[in-house]
């Protein structure tokens, strides 16, 4: 009795370190945990627990578990030793993995991961075949013991040698095709599944149109209106009293002579030559770890700029602004990414190595943007260029000039609005190959943008809402030039 | 007594140009001077509107300055100042960032329009300055490879090959940033701004070599600039701010498992050479002078190799050795507080000639063990020997130290005789507000406010915090808004949004600027 609890005592003891262990893969492989825990939360002294010390935890317990499992099946006869290396393959695996990807080998990290996959295929095949086989032998073991016995009704096992869809001829052939087959199917379709951990694969398309890169210029007409002109007789004797000399009334009239679309490209209406029917602007916010990328998120600033990007540029805008996580932009395929993300804060910015990673290839290989408005400190100053140093450690950030094409297109900024100088009074870009990949505002913009705009006056707001026209247009105008170039590569 | 004031301008202007018209056998010195042999040419009305731009120009009013170039273009474009003056409203057009249109309008004009002016050669290489400065290294690199190739000879070429070099450090791409400063280092002529670079420059050779655990080729970097006995100083602690000599450098080395036995290689190395250069017998006080130095850069490296008692041997054989002298008390004293030897400092200093001195540096010692009662005490003695203050400003230290020790009443009599306004004034503000005397701080910040209007932003923020922590909170926010209102652009401004959005959520701060003042 008490043998048989113990027996189920570490049933269930290892069904839940292997609960743990799979979740800590599914976290690991979807970046779904934060960097650190801070135990001040607990009541514990304020330290923290990177996630990684946690990953690191438990994959190498399970792989010590894993070699001590592969060690001990040697005392064991071969079936119950294959099983229980079966079973230890995969911890020793993905611990292979996770050291690689620590250790930044990442074609190594590949190569592994594909032969990890590769083994585990191999693996479910072996055992499935052994079963198959085994249950055959049992058949034939039967068969002969007692005489072949026709089955009276259908048999739906597909393990069985007599199961009625593998018909009367060749049976054992078709067995093993279908389960060949079926075997396949179920798993790289579970392997399809667990690549998309990390949520699933969306588009970005931009608005579809075309425009001018054009500053927007307000011309002024003014119209003299010239009064009728008197000749008068001096000697005659009507009396007439002509309108003083000066008295010409001038009319003013304001036309604005942006006429043309605003966008890229030489399409119909506002929107850009790389863009579909169906694409839209939208404003997608950048959640990342350790402070507080939500800074007054949905309270009014990220819609009042894409309600006003629409209406000052005629071009197609998402209803409601979004937020995406670092992880979550490598569901978006090259060439259908986000042209612009924006990013805001106060307080610390922590990246882990895969999501420098994923921002790097965001920036570089995507043509994605980052907007950084540094929402209240100092600190955030320092955070941003800590943050970009380690995503593009080969660029360096200038001073933007008042001239250059971002604070041009379409509204000339002749100076830099800001609520707040929390970072100075300059924006500061990144700039690979001619194209800004991150403009730094540092001076709370958003909050000009919010609701009530900070109680700033309105040509601070008007400037500030102009400066995201021009951020936004810039991102999507690049986007579309890269994606033009790209069909022209490919024909 | 026209050619008199004409005169009297010529010799202002020369004095301005003095620089460029010592080095006019090699071109510019400096980027944004007119030779006086050029400025001689010019007619006098001339030169009146040029002074007029200079003179904006110098008051650092660049539009201004740039409006009035422009019209020294457009009345006398034949004129020889006509290049010089688009050439600095190119420079206006920088100072007011538009980076691009100093490019396109302004330097390239002067290389198409005046294509032999001095202005022309300047210009070739300020676009790649310019360009590096917006971030456009690809046509940076292009530009300054134009020039180091039609001007090879002038002093540009070198600072374009600086550039390149810096260029290579962005792009982290060390072997060629090696390489041309190599070629700089060692070859380019040092002539005017250049020359200095390039001295600077030889010291980042020499840390990159040292980096590297080179030191022969570090020291060879470094020769080139100095002598001794300035060399030996240079190479072991390089220049502050600008590149690390051989002690930092092992420092950095000998932290890191994997490369401690390079620093240790690097340390030993340069203290072998220090051997070589030690005179055996010095003659004079200079060559004295000049074995102290190198004895002290000996006991810096074994420090930092991690070898203290190398260190401290060092050191009491130079106890010996110059019996009396105070600097050597005073530096192993303080390399013994470094390593949290307090009492045995004491001692040393103790042992100094200058007793002001030396009670001023145990004094302190005491204040960084937070003992302020026995700092306070010192202090006040140092008040009526020192009365004088040539060792330090000890009224104020002692206001500051009843101020750590929280004996704010004190700490506010000494603060008030100070006579360092206002930062005295804002000490003893944070005395009251420390106390919790809230009428009086406010009154003190008040007075700020008033008498000092640079620091005003600083005294009004300062007042909001008091107004909150008295209970006020209405009053204090309408002090934060205040101070984002009347002083948009300070850092106090930024803070006070910040502290208004973050203790009060308040988002409506006023502030924020979109024109220039």
């Amino acid at each position: 009795m008490s043998a048989s609890r113990g027996s189920g005592a570490r049933w269930v003891l290892g069904i839940a370190a292997a609960a743990v262990w799979t979740a800590t893969v599914g976290a690991w492989l979807s970046h779904a945990l934060p960097p650190t825990y801070h135990l001040a939360a607990l009541g514990m002294p304020d330290r923290f627990v990177t996630n990684q010390g946690v990953y690191a935890a438990v994959f190498l317990l399970a792989a010590l578990w894993g070699a001590w499992v592969w060690r001990a099946s040697r005392a064991y006869e071969p079936v119950r030793r294959y099983w229980l290396r079966s079973v230890a393959f995969f911890p020793l695996w993905q611990a292979a993995v996770f050291i690689a990807d620590e250790l930044d080998f990442a074609s190594v990290r590949a190569t592994l991961a594909d032969l990890g996959l590769g083994g585990a295929f191999l693996i479910g095949l072996g055992w499935l075949v052994w079963y198959v086989e085994k249950r055959w032998s049992e058949f034939v073991r039967e068969s002969k013991q007692l005489g072949y016995v026709a089955p009276t009704t259908r048999i739906w096992n597909p393990f069985h040698p007599h199961a009625w869809y593998y018909g009367r001829s060749g049976a054992k052939l078709n067995q093993s095709l279908t389960v060949l087959a079926t075997y396949s199917i179920l798993f790289f379709a579970i392997f399809m599944l667990s690549g998309q951990l990390s949520g699933c694969s969306e588009l970005y398309e931009l608005p579809a149109g075309g425009g001018k890169q054009q500053t927007i210029a307000q011309t002024v007409k003014i119209q003299k209106v010239i009064k009728k002109k008197f000749v008068i007789n001096p000697f005659s004797s009507i009396i007439f009293k002509p309108p003083p000399i000066d008295d010409v009334k001038l009319q003013l009239m304001e036309i604005t002579a942006h006429k043309y679309a605003i966008g890229q490209g030489d399409g119909e209406g506002a929107g850009y030559a790389g863009g579909t029917g169906r694409g839209k602007v939208r404003f997608i916010r950048l959640q990342y770890t350790g402070g507080d990328w939500d800074q007054d998120f949905g309270i009014g600033a990220d819609l009042n700029m894409l309600i006003q990007y629409g209406v000052r540029t005629g071009q197609q805008v998402a209803d409601e602004t979004e937020s995406r996580t670092i992880a979550q932009l490598e569901n978006f395929p090259a060439g259908k990414s986000p042209p612009l993300l924006y990013m805001t804060g106060q307080k610390q910015i922590d990246l882990s190595k895969s999501e420098v990673r994923t921002l790097r290839d965001y920036l570089l290989e995507k043509q994605g943007m980052l907007f950084i408005d540094n929402g209240g400190s100092s600190n955030f100053h320092s955070q941003v260029f800590q943050a970009m140093r380690q995503i593009v450690p080969e660029i360096e950030a200038v001073k933007i000039p008042l001239d250059d094409v971002i604070h041009r297109i379409p509204y000339q900024i002749p100076f830099l609005p800001f609520v707040a100088p929390h970072g100075g009074r300059d924006s500061y870009g990144w700039k690979l190959n001619g194209r800004w990949i991150a403009y730094y505002h540092p001076g709370d913009i958003g909050d000009a943008w919010s609701d009530g705009h900070s109680g700033v006056r309105t040509e601070v707001w008007e400037a500030c809402y102009q400066l995201g026209v021009n951020v936004i247009n810039y991102s999507h105008s690049e986007y579309s030039k890269w994606l033009s170039a790209r069909a022209a590569g490919k024909k | 007594m026209k050619r008199y004031v004409s005169n009297l301008c010529l010799l202002g202007f020369a004095l301005l140009t003095l620089p460029a018209a010592s080095h006019a056998a090699q071109g510019y010195s400096r980027l944004d001077e007119m030779s006086l042999e050029r400025w001689a040419k010019l007619r006098e009305t001339e030169r009146y509107q040029m002074k007029i731009a200079e003179e904006l120009f110098t008051k650092q009013n660049y539009q201004a300055a740039a409006d009035e170039y422009e019209k020294f273009v457009t009345l006398y474009e034949a004129s020889e100042g006509a290049p010089f003056a688009q050439h600095k409203w190119a420079m206006c057009q920088v100072k007011l960032k538009k980076l691009n249109t100093a490019v396109k309008d302004g330097y390239q004009t002067v290389i198409d329009y005046w294509p032999d002016s001095p202005e022309a050669v300047a210009a070739a290489y300020l676009i790649g300055q310019t360009y590096k400065a917006m971030g456009d290294l690809p046509q940076a690199k292009q530009a300054y490879s134009n020039v180091t190739t039609k001007h090879g000879d002038e002093m540009v070429s070198v600072l374009a090959r600086l550039d390149l070099a810096d260029i290579a450090r962005i792009e982290q791409d060390r072997d060629r940033r090696v390489s041309v400063l190599k070629e700089l280092v060692f070859n380019a002529p040092r002539v005017g701004d250049a020359g200095r670079q390039v001295a600077e420059a030889s010291g980042t050779l020499a840390q990159l070599m040292f980096e590297d655990g080179s030191f022969i080729d570090g020291k060879n970097a470094l020769a080139t600039t100095y002598k001794e006995p300035n060399l030996s100083r240079e190479v072991v602690h390089g220049s502050q701010n600008r590149y690390l000599g051989v002690a930092s450098v092992t420092g950095r080395l000998v932290a890191a498992s994997e490369t401690k036995d390079k620093g240790i290689k690097l340390a030993d190395a340069a203290i072998s050479y220090l051997r070589e250069q030690m005179p055996a017998a010095p003659k004079d006080d200079a060559e004295k002078s000049f074995v102290k130095s190198l004895t002290y850069n000996m006991a810096d490296l074994h420090s930092a190799a991690g070898r203290p008692e190398e260190t401290s041997k060092i050191y009491e054989k130079m106890l010996v050795d110059y019996q009396g002298e105070d600097d050597v008390f005073d530096r192993y004293a303080g390399w013994l507080k470094g390593r949290s030897k307090r009492d045995e400092a004491r001692i040393l200093y103790g042992r100094m000639k200058n007793l002001n001195r030396a009670q001023g540096r145990i004094a302190y010692s005491y204040v960084e063990e937070q003992k302020y009662d026995l700092a306070i005490a010192i202090y006040q003695g140092l008040l009526s020997t020192d009365a004088k203050f040539t060792e330090g400003r000890w009224d104020w230290t002692l206001a500051e130290t009843y101020q750590r020790a929280g004996k704010y009443k004190e700490a506010i009599a000494a603060f008030q005789q100070c006579d360092n306004f206002p930062e005295n004034l804002f000490s003893i503000a944070s005395c009251y507000r420390a106390m919790k005397q809230h009428k009086e701080a406010i009154g003190t910040y008040t007075q700020i406010i008033g008498a000092y209007e640079t620091r005003a932003p600083q005294a009004l923020l300062q007042l909001a915090y008091t107004h909150e922590a008295a209970g006020a909170d209405e009053t204090a926010i309408a002090t934060l808004q205040q101070v984002c209102k009347r002083y948009p652009g300070t850092g106090e401004s930024a803070q006070a949004h910040q502290h208004l959005n973050n203790r009060y959520k308040i988002t409506i701060t006023f502030g924020g600027e979109a024109k220039p003042k």
